[in-house]
């Protein structure tokens, strides 16, 4: 028999690398295709829940239902035409920072007293009294039950150390 | 010569070995063939195997492999649905979401009895014997049931029947219910608008998925209609309506009409509740109308400002008979006509303006013909026909004439705002388009009658009728009316139409109220009386006042009821201009 010659061998060869390749192509597009898909899929599902879930939001967030639980869990009243200022210039300074507006009582005592320089704004049915001294106007709403006696600083390390503190 | 024998032997012995060559070829194609047949299966086999086995087992998970890379997909795949409906700060007041619903093919029903009973087992509001119809009949398609919850579709998957099949399916929800009930609207099941924008805008909506934005603001909807409602508990009524318009854009803030109703199951509300009284619904609104008639004398006889008109004794004309309310007796100039809402001075006014200028100014404010607004549930005012003189007089004071609440509110803003008559809309433009541009408006009343008109609105509030609408530093106007609704035989004393439309600040106003309760009766802390002044005074007073925080509204001036106690209080404080002092309100 005669060997076949370089060309047909060559031919051959060429032939089933490019077969090959072509099935290496086909399989990756293949798999591309379907990551597509399932992306896509995964997407819409994605899409319908997160609008699910928005409709929700607007429906818990009802002005009736929050204005139903703020009555019912919290103390703040709403704002009338007697607490509205014309700006914020007409205001006493807030040097006191970053606290909402609540009764001394509920002041953190880890949080060391204003000095008395400073000019504090409480909310209170009557006009508002820069000096903290006096400032302890009766609140709009009942207020909360009164929170436990907070530990003073020696007290909260003495626990968390387990050793007395001089 | 070769013998004929021997040819014939050499012949058969060639054509044998062709015919063994020949099929040696054909035996080596074959197998050939065959060969590249088995390599094809068992590269198939190692490709099923090997490759595709796990793409495909991964395929769920594959889901969220990169998803970072997403970024940049866009929304042109997918299923479409109708397009939402929100308020003007993007609060959802309608939209559809997916639900599935099922349907049978009959012809792949494998036994109709059972399915039939396991049908009726799932939801027990089909009767076994409406199922079994729809199960046995020709065709390849009825509904058995829209909208299943996912618990009931797990139910009916464990049938197991191929012929159950599930389409899906989108469902219009409302998140704010009642809320705007009445301006949203409602759509049937196949997604089909109703009523209300749902309606209008219906095309729109199933066209685009971009949500049609409204000019309402949920908060102050609920304010509104919280008030509304409280008026109408008070006073015994059978209903009422209520609008919070933006003088400045034309907007509606707030729109609603009581009682309303759930728009998911608007079938089962009375029909009585469908109907939009703000919109709608066309009344005689009595003294509200002496903006107008007050407006046009002071537009049409500038300089006969200080007028008096004759309010000593009831006024009589072509056999019928004008008289007050609270009669005065006496002289009154235009400013007293107007505070103490006298019936006789305002005929009197439109007597001297005369039926075809009075007539071109109503017209001019939109109230001759259906206003034009974004919704299709509008009603068409009742001008007497023909138009004698007496109408001239009775309109003037609002009586003889009906319009819509919504159509007189956008009247009193004509003469209180800028003097320009402009549509109100329901719909957010968006903030590009400036909204002076893009509407028709053209002037109605002058600077001057407008300014006039506005110290008038203002002493109503303080020392007429409005009292009780009096938000301290907020400088509100308005005006009561108190109409009788008509009858078979007249005007029924009993049976009233008590509004009020307030506005605020009066200096440049800025926002409109109005709210109107139908057949209000009196109550022993009103002692008594149903009129405007105690039934819809103080509900719009209410509302000013929640508005002022919802909107974070400062105070007009130093009015303010605790503004002589701050200067005391601030001793400490860092030195303020005097000025300011007196600007302070309290906090």
């Amino acid at each position: 028999m005669k060997a076949p010659s370089l060309k047909s061998m060559l031919f051959v060869s060429s032939a089933i690398v490019s077969g090959g390749l072509l099935l290496w192509t086909a399989q990756n597009v293949q798999q591309k295709e379907a990551h597509l898909r399932a992306l896509k899929s995964a997407i819409i599902s994605e899409r319908e829940n997160i609008r699910v879930l928005e409709a929700e939001w607007h429906y818990l967030n009802q002005p009736q239902r929050l204005e139903h639980l703020s009555q019912k869990y919290l103390d703040l009243v709403p704002a009338t035409d007697h607490t509205m200022a014309l700006d914020s210039t007409a205001l006493p300074e807030i040097t006191s920072p970053d606290l909402p507006l609540r009764k001394p009582a509920h002041r953190s005592p880890l949080m060391s007293q204003p000095p008395a320089a400073t000019k504090v704004v409480y909310e209170s049915s009557s006009p508002a009294t820069p000096s903290p001294a006096s400032a302890t106007p009766a609140a709009l709403s009942s207020p909360r039950p009164a929170h436990k006696p907070a530990q003073n600083f020696p007290d909260i390390l003495k626990k968390l150390t387990r050793e007395v503190p001089e | 010569m070769i013998p004929r024998k021997t040819a014939s032997i050499i012949r058969k012995r060639i054509s044998r070995a062709e015919f063994l060559g020949t099929a040696k070829e054909r035996l080596i194609l074959l197998s050939l063939g065959f060969m590249m047949c088995y390599a094809l299966i068992a590269v198939r086999t190692f490709d099923l195997a090997f490759i595709q086995a796990p793409l495909k087992g991964g395929e769920h998970q594959a889901a969220y492999t990169d998803f970072e890379s997403l970024t940049d997909i866009d929304d042109s795949f997918g299923p479409t649905w109708r397009a939402d409906i929100i308020d003007r700060n993007g609060v959802l007041l309608a939209r559809s979401l997916k639900t599935s619903s099922l349907y049978a093919d009959p012809a792949m029903i494998t036994n109709a009895e059972e399915t039939a009973a396991a049908l009726h087992k799932v939801f027990p509001e089909i009767s076994y014997d409406t199922a079994y119809k729809k199960l046995s009949r020709k065709g390849r398609f009825i509904w058995i049931k829209r909208h299943l919850p996912p618990r009931e579709k797990l139910q009916v998957l464990k049938i197991g029947q191929p012929g159950l099949m599930f389409q899906d399916e989108y469902r219009r929800v409302y998140p704010q219910g009642a809320l705007a009930a009445h301006i949203a609207g409602f759509s049937n099941i196949d997604g089909k608008g109703l009523m209300g924008i749902e309606r209008s805008f219906d095309e729109q909506l199933n066209i685009t998925q971009q949500p049609v934005q409204l000019t309402l603001d949920v908060r102050l909807q609920h304010l509104l209609r919280k008030e509304t409602q409280k008026a109408i508990n008070d006073f015994m009524a059978q209903g009422g309506a209520g609008v919070i318009v933006d003088i400045q854009s034309r907007e509606i803030l707030a729109a609603v009409s009581l009682p309303d109703f759930d728009p998911h199951y608007p079938g089962q509300a009375e029909q009585s509740h469908l109907f939009n009284r703000l919109t709608q619904g066309v009344y005689e609104l009595g003294s509200t109308f002496k903006i107008f008639s007050t407006a046009a004398y002071l537009d049409t006889y500038p300089a006969h400002k200080n007028k008096k008109f004759d309010a000593r004794k009831s006024l009589k004309r072509d056999g019928f008979t004008i008289s007050d309310y609270h009669p005065e007796k006496r002289f009154l100039t235009i400013e007293e006509t107007f505070i103490h809402s006298s019936n006789i001075g305002s005929a009197l006014m439109g007597e001297e303006i005369g039926a075809d200028q009075l007539r071109s100014v109503y017209e001019k404010m939109g109230l001759f013909s259906p206003m034009s607004l974004e919704i299709k549930e509008l009603g068409t005012p009742l001008i007497p026909s023909p138009w004698r003189d007496i109408n001239t007089l009775t309109a003037s004071y609002g009586h003889g004439i009906a319009v819509t609440p919504l159509q007189m509110v956008n009247a009193a803003i004509t003469v209180i705002g800028d003097g320009q008559f402009a549509p109100l809309t329901l719909q957010k433009h968006s903030a590009v388009k400036n909204a002076h541009e893009s509407r028709a408006e053209y002037r109605v009343f002058s600077p001057e009658t407008t300014a006039t008109m506005r110290k008038l609105m203002r002493l109503v509030v303080t020392e007429g009728t409005g009292e009780k609408a009096d938000i301290k530093g907020y400088e509100v106007g308005g005006k009561t009316g108190t109409a009788e609704k008509s009858s078979a035989d007249g005007y029924d004393h009993k049976r009233l139409i008590s509004s009020f439309l307030g506005m605020f600040p009066m200096s440049q106003p800025r926002y409109a109220v109005f709210i109107m309760v139908d057949e209000p009766k009196g109550t022993q802390e009103s002692f008594g009386y149903a009129t405007g002044g105690w039934v819809a005074a103080p509900a719009v007073g209410r509302v000013i006042t929640g508005m002022t925080s919802i909107l974070g509204i400062p105070p007009q001036d130093g009015t303010s009821r605790h503004g002589a106690n701050t200067r005391h209080s601030h001793k400490n404080s860092a030195p303020h201009s005097d000025k300011q002092e007196a600007r302070f309100v309290s906090y």
